[in-house]
């Protein structure tokens, strides 16, 4: 590439500036601070982009503000041109985001022009040349030339040795791409990758696993622990037996030692009784029973003789009534029949007192009867029924009269009140009649005509003659109407009229007036008589009318000059005809009737009116009149009748009352018969039927009650007579004989009791006496028992005979003891054991016993604690078994850090392969360096000699150190960091000559060097300016420099060269 | 001689882990923990079924570097019934389960026979009528390192005309692939005069010999990538005339498959998931009613290795199968016919011509060239490998993971280094100016 034109809008110092290059090689000169750098960063800039503010040192901000950067125009080696702009983004953006926005166009020599990016630029037109190797290569200041550690960084490196290989970055870029890769994957004490996790899960696992992996050594601890548990719990088992055993027989010891004492005793005590004494079975107790039978019967019979003789006495004691005794039995009977009396005479009280009742009754019915009445007449007063059937029949007869005489009472009283009702209605209708005929005459007294007919004949002519009156009125009455009209319509012309008069009067003082000031005095003239005149015509039309209608009204009343008169006339005198006072007449009638005078209509049409009503009321009158003494006549005929009724019904009644007069004298004969009262009526009589059927009744029962008394007073006489046989005389008088006849009875029963009692002694003594002779014959038979038995037991007596029974009992009793304590100590034990038991018993006294029991006891306790313990052990042990036979079976572990493993296996694979190629890469460019170095450094070498001038042969670079050493003319290898400054800045250009002379295959970047002559002497100045003269038929070549003689040498050794001065 | 049959099986590995796989559920991770259990299982049913007289077991019943309580309770579960049936099993311990490592102690059995460190013979009598049938002669490990030829203390006594088995733990001839334990030749077997060596140690089922039968049975059930195919044990019938008669049955509860795909011809994504899908429809169809597990090793070179590198379609693949998975498993009887993909073996390169970039003269030229020599020179091999994983080795559990790894695997990183440097350094154009590194 060339670059062509550099415009410069503004960067560092610099505005608005073109700096055109036309040779190849330019020189740019200009003192200080022209801005040469800043050309060469403008430079930089343009290709690689305007550094970011973080670098202000080399952003170049223009300083007095205003736009930031410019245009590069430059020529690719295909001939195409770049046109590249850039401006620095005014202000600064937010976020990181590129601050300027480059236009870069490349032009085809055919013309067309292509946008591209600036990837497209770095690959094009710079042969895909980095920004800091263009910095460090081509676009050279001496600061940079200075650093030697450019050359020496890996970039650089890589890119020079390698040119042959797409220009090396590729391989940079590959390399950093394994190292990134490699770096995901694993990295040393890394956290984050994916290598690190899968360690991490893999240690967490294999913790799990070293868990898991005891579970087989615990298992078969377990189970080892467990069968020697078992073993041991067997061994404990047996002990536990033997303790048990040892134990009981212990326990048995102590517990019967007791007995076994006392056995002991038993049997030696038994060994001492000797020798076999015959003595009877149950001797001792026999012979006690004997005796106790003999003491029991001797005190029986003590005991009876003392009771013999208490009942003797006692006997003794009770002595009896002998007379009482032979009277017993009379007393007995009549105490039996004493209650019976006491009735008897009760009721012989009653009987009386019922009598003296019954004899009062008697005495007041008969008083009822008649006041002269004993039972006499009451006797022999037969209350036949045919004397009954008589009075009956009088009573009925009596009872007919009365009936028929109160009905014909109660008729006489009906026809009575009838006849006064209608005499009173014929009253009545008389009054009206005349009362209306009054009232009549009063109010038609006006009315002339009295017949009915002649009023008639009166109305007729009247209303005919109406009639004709009413139609000459009705013409006259049409023409009024239209003269009314008329005036009407003129009232409104009239004032029409005047108004428009009043309108042309303002017009024609108004109109003229104007003109007049219009200055036209004729025209004002002429309007005001035009005005005037038109004025006078309305005023006249205005007047006319009212004369007209003057003109008529004087018409209408000519036109009504008719005869009304005659026709009113007529028809008043026709009413004078009819009602004699009219005035009167119209004053008491309802309406107005004035008859003034013939002049008003409607006073005639209204008189009409009240006429007709008049002559109607007095039709209506007459007729009610009529009516009215037709009723009176009616009534009047009623009344007769009623009379005549009434004197018929008299009669009827005088007959009756002598019929009754007759029956009467019958009654009081028949009264006088049977000996009543005079005054007796028939239902009196019929009483007395009742009480003497009563009365009757009474003296029945009286001879009833009679001859019952009789009857009872007999009874009790023989009664009492019968008591007195049995009383002692000289208490007869003294109380009443049946309280007497109770205290016999009392005493009679002592009596009995007395005996009674002395029955009983004697039945007791009968067998007590009985009993003590049984007795003693059993008191001989106990005796010669007694005897037999102490023949028996060859004993003497009986004292003697209880020793014996003593001893034997006593063998006998020890025997006894011995074998129940044999058999409380050693029931259940067999012979061994009993015998171990006896052992024990023999050799242990009670301390000794007790305290091998409690040791014996103590160890059994501890064998069973073990024991417990044991089995508590083989409980644990089991559970852990199954415990860990439970978490084995879900135990996945060891399968997942294989999983895990795998997973690990496959990242370290690929890291492997990753690093194995970066590796290989970097062998490979190890080799490359080595045989590819040599080329650069032999080029550099003749450009490092031309420059020094043959004072310096070769450069030489120690591979490994990357170290570049200058090999002298003599020989000497001089580091190049031991260089004086101008000989090592001539080293390091020769180096970039001759890389850039190397590397320039694909494209040519122009060399711009800052000032980089300065510390060269003269000589090899000019020797430099010659090396790039030469360089500058190939590549385009920009000095900058500050010194005159520098632009001399140029213009002198190269004349090719432009300068531009700045 | 009597006829009998017997079962031949060894290295039950019980409660062993599968190793390789990782991203499984729980449900197939316990199902995969019991599959040594049910093909355990699977083993008495068919000592059941096929009436044997007794069966041989010839070491690692489990592997006591596990310590799993689980592994011998039910194994001793196993005995206990074969036992029920009658069954006699005869048992040596191997250098997975020697005689020293801790072992559940358990009550004497009558139909077990466990070989001490000593070597010793019993003389077998028929189930049915307990006629003396063979002799069996066996030795157990008494510890987990046998470097002895034992094999040498079997020798038959001349006068004995039953048939002799012998058991023996042991690696024949040298087989570089497992350890060499109880180190033999096959002529000192054929030597010793047995009849029937029942052989254990190599889990890969073969054959050795026919007369004597010499017999490896492979293990029960696979458990990684280098156990694939059918495992299970061998029947053996010997008749009158004391020839056998071997018959293999499938005892494996999970298979192991390991599938190539090569890509060369492939296209796109699509194509390479249709081809995976196709291979694990027909892994199904191969072994239905089992769980398999497969590894797809992708071969050759084809434009979709750069996707396989770069895209990472492979490793989005493998998760998508594996959420199926689990989900199939979660299901009721989800592990009949269940593809479990180990995962995909990258082994495939970039389409550049190898062998034409080997003889260029650029770097990736001289990368090849060096890659080639490092394969060649052990030296400077173990030299890159030891200062590529470096950083690795800071960490035990990696070291010994890395540690661990075979040649061939060594010799596949380095392959699959080389071409991935192929991958990055030859896309020229992709390459091109730098960013600007403003900051």
């Amino acid at each position: 590439m060339r670059i062509e034109r550099l415009h410069i809008h503004g960067f560092g110092r610099i505005k608005e500036q073109e700096i055109q290059f036309n040779s190849p090689l330019t020189v740019l000169a200009g003192p200080n601070e022209a801005g040469k750098s800043t050309i060469l960063m403008f430079v930089r800039a343009m290709l690689y982009g305007i550094p970011s503010r973080a670098f202000p040192a080399e952003r170049y901000e223009p300083s007095g503000g205003g736009s930031h950067g410019g245009m590069l125009v430059a020529e690719a080696a295909d001939g195409s041109k770049w046109t590249i702009t850039r401006y620095a983004a005014p202000e600064r953006r937010t976020g990181s985001g590129r601050s300027e926005q480059p236009t870069i166009v490349k032009t085809n020599p055919q013309g067309t022009a292509i946008h591209m990016t600036q990837h497209d630029l770095e690959k094009e037109l710079l042969g895909g040349m980095s920004r800091d190797m263009f910095n460090q290569l081509f676009a050279v200041t001496l600061t940079e030339l200075q650093e030697i550690r450019t050359l020496q960084s890996g970039d650089m490196g890589s890119y020079l040795f390698h040119a042959g290989f797409g220009g090396g970055t590729e391989i940079v870029r590959a390399e950093r791409k394994l190292v990134q890769n490699m770096e995901k994957l694993y990295k040393p004490r890394g956290r984050v990758q994916e290598s690190a996790k899968v360690l991490q899960r893999m240690e967490q696992l294999q913790r799990e696993i070293s868990e898991s992996r005891s579970y087989l050594s615990k298992y078969i601890h377990a189970e080892s622990k467990l069968s020697e548990t078992q073993q041991t719990i067997a061994d404990v088992d047996i002990r536990r037996t033997d303790l048990s055993r040892q134990l009981a027989v212990l326990h048995k010891a102590q517990e019967i030692r007791q007995q076994w004492l006392e056995w002991k005793e038993a049997s030696i005590e038994r060994g001492g009784i000797s020798g076999e004494v015959s003595f009877p079975e149950e001797g001792l107790s026999r012979l006690e029973r004997l005796r106790e039978e003999r003491n029991r019967i001797d005190i029986r019979l003590e005991e009876l003789e003392r009771a013999l003789e208490e009942w003797k006495k006692q006997l003794a004691k009770l002595q009896t009534d002998e007379l009482l005794i032979s009277q017993g039995p009379v007393i007995e009977r009549l105490a039996a029949r004493r209650e019976m009396m006491e009735i008897r005479i009760r009721e012989l009280q009653e009987l009386s007192g019922e009598e003296a009742a019954l004899k009062e009754q008697l005495q007041r019915l008969l008083r009822q009867i008649h006041p002269g009445w004993g039972q006499l007449e009451l006797r022999s007063f037969s209350g036949a029924v045919s004397e009954r059937e008589s009075v009956r029949r009088y009573a009925a007869g009596f009872a007919g009269y009365d009936r028929r005489m109160e009905g014909f009472a109660l008729e006489r009283e009906q026809k009575n009140r009838q006849l006064e009702s209608a005499e009173y209605e014929l009253e009545r209708a008389e009054a009206a009649v005349s009362e209306r005929k009054e009232a009549g005459k009063i109010r038609f007294h006006m009315i002339i005509p009295q017949t009915r007919t002649e009023l008639l004949t009166a109305w007729q002519e009247l209303q005919s003659e109406a009639e004709r009156w009413r139609e000459s009125r009705l013409s006259r009455v049409s023409a009024m109407n239209y003269e009314e009209q008329e005036a009407l319509v003129s009232g409104r012309m009239r004032a029409l009229y005047r108004k428009l008069l009043w309108g042309s009067a303002v017009l024609t003082l108004a109109f003229p007036a104007i003109l007049w000031i219009m200055k036209s005095p004729w025209g004002a003239l002429a309007a005001f008589l035009v005005f005037i005149i038109a004025d006078v015509l309305l005023w006249r039309g205005s007047e006319a009318l009212p004369g007209n209608s003057t003109s008529r009204s004087g018409r209408r009343k000519n036109g009504s000059l008719y005869s009304p008169e005659t026709g009113e006339e007529r028809i008043s005198h026709l009413m004078s005809s009819l009602v004699s006072d009219p005035l009167t007449a119209s004053a008491s009638s309802d309406g107005p009737f004035t008859r003034s005078s013939s002049i008003s209509d409607q006073d005639m049409e209204s008189s009409l009116r009240e006429l007709r009503k008049l002559v109607d009321a007095r039709l209506l009158w007459h007729e009610e009149l009529e009516q009215l003494s037709a009723d009176a006549d009616g009534v009047r005929q009623q009344a007769e009748l009623f009379k005549r009724e009434r004197l018929a019904l008299i009669r009827k009644m005088d007959g009756e009352q002598h019929t009754f007069e007759q029956l009467d004298s019958q009654w009081r004969c028949w009264l006088v018969e049977r000996g009543l009262e005079e005054g007796s009526s028939p239902e009196t009589v019929m009483d007395m039927f009742g009480f003497a059927e009563q009365g009757m009744e009474l003296v029945r029962r009286l001879d009833v009650l009679g001859r019952k008394w009789q009857a009872l007073k007999q009874e009790i006489d023989a009664f009492e007579k019968e008591c007195l046989t049995i009383l002692p005389e000289h208490e007869v008088l003294d109380l009443h004989l049946l309280s007497h006849l109770g205290m016999r009875m009392r005493s009679w029963e002592e009596q009995q009791h007395l005996l009674h009692k002395r029955e009983v002694i004697g039945s007791k003594l009968e067998p007590v006496q009985e009993e003590m002779f049984r007795l003693e014959r059993e008191k001989s038979r106990l005796e010669r028992v007694m005897q037999s038995l102490l023949d028996e037991a060859q004993a003497a007596d009986e004292e003697e005979f209880l020793r014996i029974g003593a001893v034997s009992e006593r063998r006998k009793e020890l025997e006894r003891m011995i074998r129940q304590l044999e058999v409380n100590m050693f029931s259940g034990w067999s012979g061994d054991r009993e015998q171990a038991l006896l052992n024990v018993l023999n050799h242990y006294d009670q301390a000794a016993l007790d305290e091998a029991c409690i040791r014996a006891e103590e160890e059994m306790s501890s064998a069973e604690k073990r024991w417990n313990e044991l089995q508590q052990q083989r409980g644990r042990l089991l559970q852990e078994r199954d415990h860990l036979v439970r978490l084995c079976s879900h135990d996945t572990a060891l399968q997942q850090l294989e999983e895990e493993r795998a997973h690990l296996k496959e990242i370290a694979s690929e890291y492997a392969v990753l690093s194995i190629c970066a590796e290989m890469i970097a062998r490979t460019r190890g080799i490359y360096e080595q045989e590819k170095q040599p080329q650069v450094l032999k080029l550099a070498s003749t450009y490092f000699h031309e420059l020094t001038r043959g004072s310096y042969s070769r450069i030489v670079m120690k591979m490994g150190e990357k170290r570049l050493l200058a090999e002298h003319r003599d020989g000497s290898l001089i580091d190049s960091s031991l260089l004086s400054r101008g000989t090592a800045e001539q080293l390091y250009l020769a180096m970039r000559f001759a890389l850039a002379g190397s590397m320039n295959s694909q494209v040519s970047v122009p060399l711009i060097l800052d000032d980089l002559f300065v510390n060269f002497d003269e000589d090899r100045m000019c020797s430099a300016l010659d090396v790039a003269g030469r360089m500058a038929e190939n590549k385009q070549i920009i000095l900058l420099t500050c010194h005159r003689y520098m632009t001399d040498h140029v213009q002198r050794r190269l004349p090719q060269a432009e300068i531009i001065r700045i | 001689m009597v006829p009998f049959k017997f079962i031949h099986t060894a290295d039950l590995h019980l409660d062993s882990q599968f190793k390789g796989i990782s991203g499984v559920s729980d449900d197939i991770r316990s199902f995969l923990r019991e599959s040594t259990f049910a093909s355990l299982d699977r083993l008495m049913q068919l000592a059941v079924s096929e009436q044997v007289d007794f069966i041989v077991i010839s070491g690692d019943v489990y592997d006591a570097q596990d310590s799993s309580l689980q592994a011998q309770l039910r194994f001793h579960e196993a005995l206990d019934r074969f036992g029920e049936h009658g069954i006699g099993v005869y048992i040596i311990h191997g250098n997975h389960d020697p005689l020293d490592s801790p072992r559940m102690k358990t009550g004497k059995r009558e139909h077990v026979h466990v070989f001490g460190p000593e070597f010793e013979q019993v003389t077998l009598l028929r189930r049915k009528d307990q006629k003396p049938a063979a002799v069996i002669g066996g030795i157990s490990y008494p510890t987990a390192k046998v470097t002895e030829n034992t094999s040498l203390r079997f020798r038959r006594s001349r006068e004995e005309s039953l048939f002799h088995i012998a058991l023996l733990h042991a690696n024949v001839d040298g087989d570089p692939a497992h350890e060499t334990y109880s180190p033999c030749t096959r002529q000192d077997l054929i030597h010793s005069g047995y009849d029937y060596w029942a052989l254990g140690h190599i889990h890969k089922r073969q054959i050795l010999n026919e007369l004597p039968y010499i017999v490896y049975p492979g293990n029960i059930q696979g458990r990684s990538i280098r156990e694939t195919g059918a495992k299970g044990c061998y029947v053996v019938q010997v008749n009158e005339d004391g020839k056998a008669d071997l018959m293999f049955h499938e005892l494996d509860t999970v298979r192991w498959f390991q599938e190539e795909i090569p890509i060369d011809s492939m296209e796109g994504e699509e194509a390479f998931q249709v081809q995976v899908e196709d291979r694990m429809q027909q892994i199904r169809s191969e072994c239905q009613g089992k769980m398999s597990i497969v590894r797809f090793v992708i071969t050759g070179r084809g434009s979709l290795h750069e996707k396989l590198e770069e895209g990472r379609i492979a490793e989005e693949l493998l998760h998508e199968l594996h959420r199926k998975a689990v989900r199939s498993a979660a299901e009721p009887s989800g592990f009949e016919g269940l593809v479990w993909v180990e995962s995909f073996h990258v082994r495939s390169g970039p389409w550049i011509d190898r062998n034409a970039l080997l003889l260029e003269d650029s770097f990736l030229g001289e990368l090849l060239r060096y890659g080639q020599h490092a394969r060649e020179d052990e030296k400077s091999r173990s030299e890159v490998f030891r200062k590529a994983l470096y950083p690795l080795m800071a960490n035990r559990e990696l070291s010994r993971l890395l540690n661990e790894a075979a040649d061939e695997e060594r010799n596949e990183w380095l392959q699959r280094a080389e071409e991935m440097a192929i991958l990055l350094l030859s896309s020229h154009e992709e390459g091109g100016g730098g960013k600007i590194d403003e900051d």
